[in-house]
């Protein structure tokens, strides 16, 4: 987690915005929607809130601390990628993810849509302001959203493609006008489109947005103000008196940074933080023994995967293109150990591209192939590989053996992985010789495709869109986000046919479909679908969200309060 | 033989010599010693991670769970080989350089040893990781980088004797009598280096030893080969939270144990090589301060007795 | 006469070297495989024309050396517009560049961790200076005792012992009871004061004993041999005659022997110190230069390194310069060679 390099930035952005979209467990909380509305002055907070009843001295602000291992890279919403939780904390979106795959109003306090699905109508909230002080109407928002088109702001215009035209009506109508229907317009709209203030933002030129740093690049209309951030090491957040829903109960968030996961563990468990955003599997077990500390396992929206070299400029080996071998491959390929090894046991073995908690998109219909290398072998038989010159590795029709270049970024448990990957393949006369690499490396090998296997993962969104984006032809220039160089005309033509697709349910078996032709091409080998762990002290914090699978998710944070 | 006798005469040295011939013994009966082979995977449960140690598996077993003891055993083999190979480099080296500059001395020898002192500018560390990120983390890539940039303190100390030696009766009779370079080199000058570089180079194993595990624990070893450090990397990484000692402690303590008994070795050589210092020169401030300052080693302490 | 030109001389290698590093540093980041350009680039969803803004920010879309093209239509200045010459310039104003990753000044960087660096390895390396010196006086007086062996095995022992290992085990056994990491609790703000200097003297506690107990070794044998060679002295005989004790004749003429190769033994092993500093920092997740290479090396930030390794040879070197001139000015026999 020490490397931020563009691949890895994309799984975090990602997986940040997946986070609330975690298919969760537990108790639903209340669904308090509009939470009540707590002063909407559009004056900024001119005197704080403790009128006379409070005692002369001040009291002890509540302060929350969160361990990590990464807070960000930049204060810079407009390309940073890190931590989405954390960003979320401090903008807001028309529309936000609360629960499992809900909707929820943010800015936007309701939303209609054209029958053509091209004019939609949003009604904006009022009263709503800045941490600058400067009032947030439709004006505003029309403002943000057209100026992170024109500006192609990396973190959201991707999401606005289809926008042709936004206008406010009146300061609390927003019209918005697509050139084509959106299959997924609500989530379009959810996470890569924070409402940033023109005050701040409004003049500067491309390169001055992209160098605009420090505090005042951290002023959104979110429940908490970016007070300070000293890089590498804490960030402090700060409640924002004049937040729509009502000042939040925690004071203050401090986020502080953590060279390795144990250390943070130590910290916890010593209460010198409160939460932990990513417990790493070998940590559970001594959370789980203390007392003070609740631990949270959470499916979530992150997979790994054996990615297979599938593009056709031939850095691969041939016998690699083979259907058959790939299915040999599946065969060989132990899930059950990998998430033993990796996740310590914290995963749930993979089959298609879409995880389990995405819900009805997961193709359910797809069965797991057990790990079997006697099948494996048996198919590599039959499809004509033998192991000719009797030196324990097969050989292709031309006498090439098969021998394969297996990668990874240099974690301790990616190591672990790539020995099991590496051992069972070797169990059906492959030779993977595994080799890590730091994060620069490995994207080093992407222009020209110079790889065989490499194990990567991936947060995905809630929407299944981003999720088969990624197999899509065109993602393989430089720059793109096809990692395994898969490109195939019948996916194309799915893939475009249910991003205009509005309706829900013929879309689901175009992701359907779309699945089971990933599943057979094999262009990933899925391992599993991994658990998102986090942990927070009981004893001084409670009543957070369970719901968004992060209790770091804005939603789902602002339920909690502290314990007196 | 003498110096056999003084060596054996020398507790320090008998032990530090005993210490490392027990590392170098199990290095060697790596398959018969260790209960299970390091290299082949078992299938196990998430409570084989990290199990603390038992009957079947003395030391307990690591993050992936397999069995410390056989991993230490075969990790004696990664540090030794690193150990003595990027040693065995920097002797080389430096001694070539060293007599080369030391001999010749003129305008050979100043680049020579500005090269040097330029080597010695570079903090060594940072240097290593960056070539190393860079050019990947086999072991051949890590010896070279440890054999390759370590050299330079030796050729300092070769060049100083050298310096010392060229001026003496005998040396100065060769030359007179037309002897060639290479032959006053190699025939007088030479054996007159050697020890004091067999001691140098001794205490080098250890130093190599080292920076191969600080290597690994920064997390630029490689993955794939069993040795100290990359236990002490992962144990790091996996195992702190559980306080798994026995995952910790068995390679760290390892570590200790063959540069310990290197050191005990080395100081013992330089006390023969040198008897009048009765310290080695690494443990005598005047005299490194000298060598590296580049200044003809003093003959005595400047102490107020002159 | 003869120590101003040895004087003289020392300066002007001194700077030679400098220079060198100075160009080996420049080569050493452009040989280096890998396209710089990718790590700035934040996203991959970038514009071609953003990337090559970028690029032309940082000076990449220059030549390295100079443009021969351009040479050869005899434009000599256009030419030797390079990634090179910009380099140098930039270099004599003291501009290090600016940060891939942290998108700041190099020197502001530098010169913000390296205080933090200086305040940890000074504190470790007198903590460990005073202890060594101590216990090896004590070991030389009491030469041949239980104590004397108890103390030389603690000497090698230590000096055997892999820094990040001890800080490991220090790590585990203060669980609980100091801070285990960081610099500062998060917030705390110098002009809290008192409270604030207190707290990071907290934060320093584990990473100092670490660097102090790692570098003993090395200081104890120094002393124990050095005050063992005073004893074997004729003058001491003298002194023993005039009836001072064997502690005190230590003490005074030891201790004032050792202490100059002592203290330039600091200086020049300088370079060796900052790998423990690496390795110290990277446990205790200590905000320092360490740290902060460490961390450059993981994401390729080729000028935070081109900085970090010209400072700390410009210290090395410095530290040597001084170190020689301590010397020559003590050592009378200091000559030129």
């Amino acid at each position: 987690m020490k490397t931020n390099l563009w691949r890895f930035l994309v799984v975090c952005v990602v997986l940040a915005l997946t986070a609330p979209s975690l298919i969760g467990c537990q108790p639903q909380p209340e669904t308090t929607t509009e939470a009540p509305q707590v002063q909407p002055t559009e004056a900024p907070a001119a005197e704080p809130t403790l009128a006379g009843a409070e005692p002369p001295t001040e009291p002890e602000p509540v302060t929350l601390h969160v361990g990590t291992t990464y807070i960000w890279d930049t204060a810079n919403p407009t390309f940073g990628w890190y931590n989405y939780n954390l960003r979320n904390l401090i903008y807001d979106t028309l529309i936000e993810w609360g629960d499992i795959d809900t909707f929820e109003p943010d800015l936007a306090e309701s939303w209609t849509v054209s029958d053509d699905g091209l004019v939609w109508t949003f009604k904006i909230r009022e009263g709503v302001t800045f941490h600058d002080g400067t009032p947030c109407t439709a004006e505003e928002i029309a403002w943000s959203l057209n100026w992170t088109i024109e500006n192609e702001i990396e973190t959201f215009s991707f999401y606005l493609a289809n926008f042709a035209e936004v206008v406010a009506l009146d300061p609390t109508t927003l019209q918005v006008t697509l050139s084509d229907p959106v299959g997924n317009m609500e989530s379009a709209l959810l996470l890569f489109t924070w409402i940033l203030p023109p005050s701040v933002w409004d003049g500067m030129s491309y390169d001055e947005i992209m160098e605009f740093e420090g505090v005042a690049a951290g002023i959104g209309t979110g429940p908490y103000k970016l007070v300070e951030w000293v890089e590498g090491e804490y960030l402090i957040l700060e409640a924002f008196e004049d937040y729509w829903r009502g000042r939040p109960a925690i004071d203050r968030v401090v986020y502080r940074e953590f060279a390795t996961d144990d250390v943070m563990i130590q910290a916890l468990l010593a209460g010198d933080i409160d939460v932990i955003d990513m417990v790493p599997g070998p940590g559970v077990q001594s959370l789980e023994s203390a007392d003070t500390v609740e631990v949270l396992i959470m499916d979530s929206l992150f997979i790994d995967e054996l990615i297979i070299n599938s593009h056709e400029n031939g850095t691969q080996p041939a016998s690699l293109n083979d259907p058959q071998v790939r299915l040999a491959m599946e065969y060989a390929f132990d899930r059950g150990q990998i998430i033993t090894l990796g996740y310590l046991g914290y995963g749930e073995p993979a089959t298609t591209v879409l995880p389990t908690s995405m819900g009805d998109w997961h193709n359910s219909d797809i069965k797991p192939i057990l790990f079997d290398p006697v099948e494996g072998n048996r198919i590599l038989d039959e499809a004509g590989y033998l192991d000719t010159d009797r030196d324990g590795i097969r050989e292709d029709g031309e006498g090439n053996p098969m021998e394969y270049r297996l990668y990874a970024t240099d974690s301790a448990s990616n190591a672990r992985i790539l020995e099991v990957i590496s051992d069972g393949l070797s169990q059906i006369g492959i030779s993977a010789p595994p080799t890590v690499m730091n994060e620069d490396s490995l994207i080093g090998l992407y222009p020209d495709f110079d790889f065989d296997l490499i194990y990567w993962g991936w947060g995905l969104d809630p929407d299944p869109d981003f999720a088969m984006f990624i197999f899509t032809c065109d993602q393989r220039e430089e720059g793109g986000w096809n990692d395994s160089g898969y490109c195939n005309e019948d996916f194309e033509r799915m893939y475009e046919e249910q991003a205009v697709t509005v309706d829900q349910e013929e879309r689901r078996e175009l992701i359907w479909e779309m699945q089971q032709k990933l599943f057979d091409d094999r262009p990933y080998l899925v391992s599993t679908y991994y658990d998102n762990i986090q942990a927070y002290r009981s004893d001084r914090f409670t009543g957070f969200g369970l719901g968004c699978g992060d209790i770091l998710w804005k939603w789902c944070f602002l339920q909690g309060s502290p314990i007196e | 033989m003498n110096a056999v006798k003084q060596f054996v005469r020398n507790p320090m040295g008998v032990v530090g010599a005993g210490m490392l011939l027990v590392v170098i013994l199990i290095a060697l009966l790596a398959p018969w010693l260790a209960p299970y082979d390091p290299q082949v995977r078992v299938q196990v449960t998430p409570d084989d991670i990290l199990a603390p140690p038992d009957a079947e598996h003395l030391l307990g077993r690591d993050d992936a769970g397999k069995d410390v003891l056989s991993q230490l055993i075969y990790g004696a083999r990664v540090s030794l080989i690193v150990g003595f190979t990027a040693s065995f480099m920097s002797m080389f080296i430096g001694t070539t350089v060293g007599l080369v500059a030391g001999f010749y001395g003129g305008r050979v020898g100043n680049w020579l040893m500005r090269l040097v002192d330029f080597l010695m500018v570079i903090p060594d560390l940072p240097l290593m990781l960056v070539i190393i990120a860079v050019t990947g983390r086999g072991l051949t890539n890590i010896i070279l980088v440890i054999g390759l940039l370590g050299w330079t303190y030796t050729a300092r100390l070769v060049r100083s004797q050298v310096l010392s030696v060229k001026e003496r009766q005998f040396v100065l009779r060769a030359r007179s009598l037309g002897a060639s370079a290479p032959r006053i080199i190699l025939r007088h000058i030479f054996p007159q280096v050697v020890p004091l570089v067999i001691a140098q180079a001794v205490l080098d194993i250890s130093v190599a030893i080292l920076a191969e595990s600080s290597l690994a624990f920064l997390g630029l070893g490689d993955p794939t080969l069993i040795s100290w450090g990359m236990m002490l990397n992962f144990a790091f990484e996996r195992a702190i939270s559980r306080q798994a000692w026995w995952f910790l402690l068995p390679p760290g303590l390892a570590i200790v144990w063959v540069s310990l008994s290197l050191i005990l070795i080395g100081n013992t050589l330089d006390q023969i090589v040198n008897p009048r210092l009765r310290t080695h020169h690494l443990f005598d401030a005047r005299r490194m301060v000298a060598l590296a300052v580049g200044v003809p080693p003093l003959a005595k302490a400047d102490g107020a007795g002159e | 006469m003869q120590r101003r030109d040895y004087l003289i001389r020392k300066i002007f290698f001194a700077f030679i070297t400098l220079i060198v590093v100075a160009f080996f540093n420049f080569l050493l980041f452009r040989i280096l495989p890998g396209d710089p350009v990718r790590l700035i680039i934040h996203s991959p969803r970038m514009t071609r024309e953003a990337q090559e803004r970028i690029r032309t920010n940082f000076g990449l879309d220059k030549p390295v050396w100079f443009d021969g093209e351009r040479l050869h239509e005899g434009d000599v200045i256009g030419a030797f517009d390079s990634q090179f010459t910009a380099y140098v310039r930039n270099l004599l104003r003291g501009d290090l560049g600016i940060s891939f990753a942290h998108r700041q000044d190099v020197s502001t960087l530098l010169a913000e961790r390296a205080w933090r660096t200086v305040v940890l390895l000074l504190g470790g390396d007198l903590l460990a200076v005073v202890l060594g010196m101590t216990a090896g006086l004590i070991g030389a007086w009491r030469r041949g005792t239980r104590l004397d062996l108890a103390i030389l095995l603690w000497g090698l022992f230590s000096w055997a012992l892999p820094t990040f290992f001890l800080g490991i085990i220090l790590l585990i056994l203060a669980r609980g009871r100091l801070p285990v990491g960081g610099m500062v609790t998060a917030g705390l703000k110098p002009e809290a004061g008192l409270t604030y200097w207190l707290d990071v003297g907290k934060h320093l506690i584990l990473p100092t004993i670490t660097l102090a107990v790692v570098y003993t070794g090395e200081y104890i044998l120094i002393m124990r041999s050095s005050a063992m060679e005073v004893l074997s002295e004729d003058y001491i005989l003298t002194a023993k005659a005039k009836g001072l004790s064997t502690f005190r004749i230590l003490r005074d003429h030891a201790l004032k022997n050792a202490m100059l190769p002592m203290v330039t033994m600091i200086a020049l092993t300088l370079g060796y110190t900052v790998g423990g500093a690496i390795q110290v920092e990277t446990v205790f997740s200590w905000p320092g230069l360490g740290r902060l290479m460490y961390e450059a090396v993981q994401k390729r930030d080729y000028p935070v390194l081109q900085g970090s390794f010209l400072l700390l040879a410009i210290s090395v070197i410095a530290a040597n310069l001084l170190a020689d001139l301590l010397y020559s000015a003590l050592d009378p026999r200091v000559k030129a060679e």
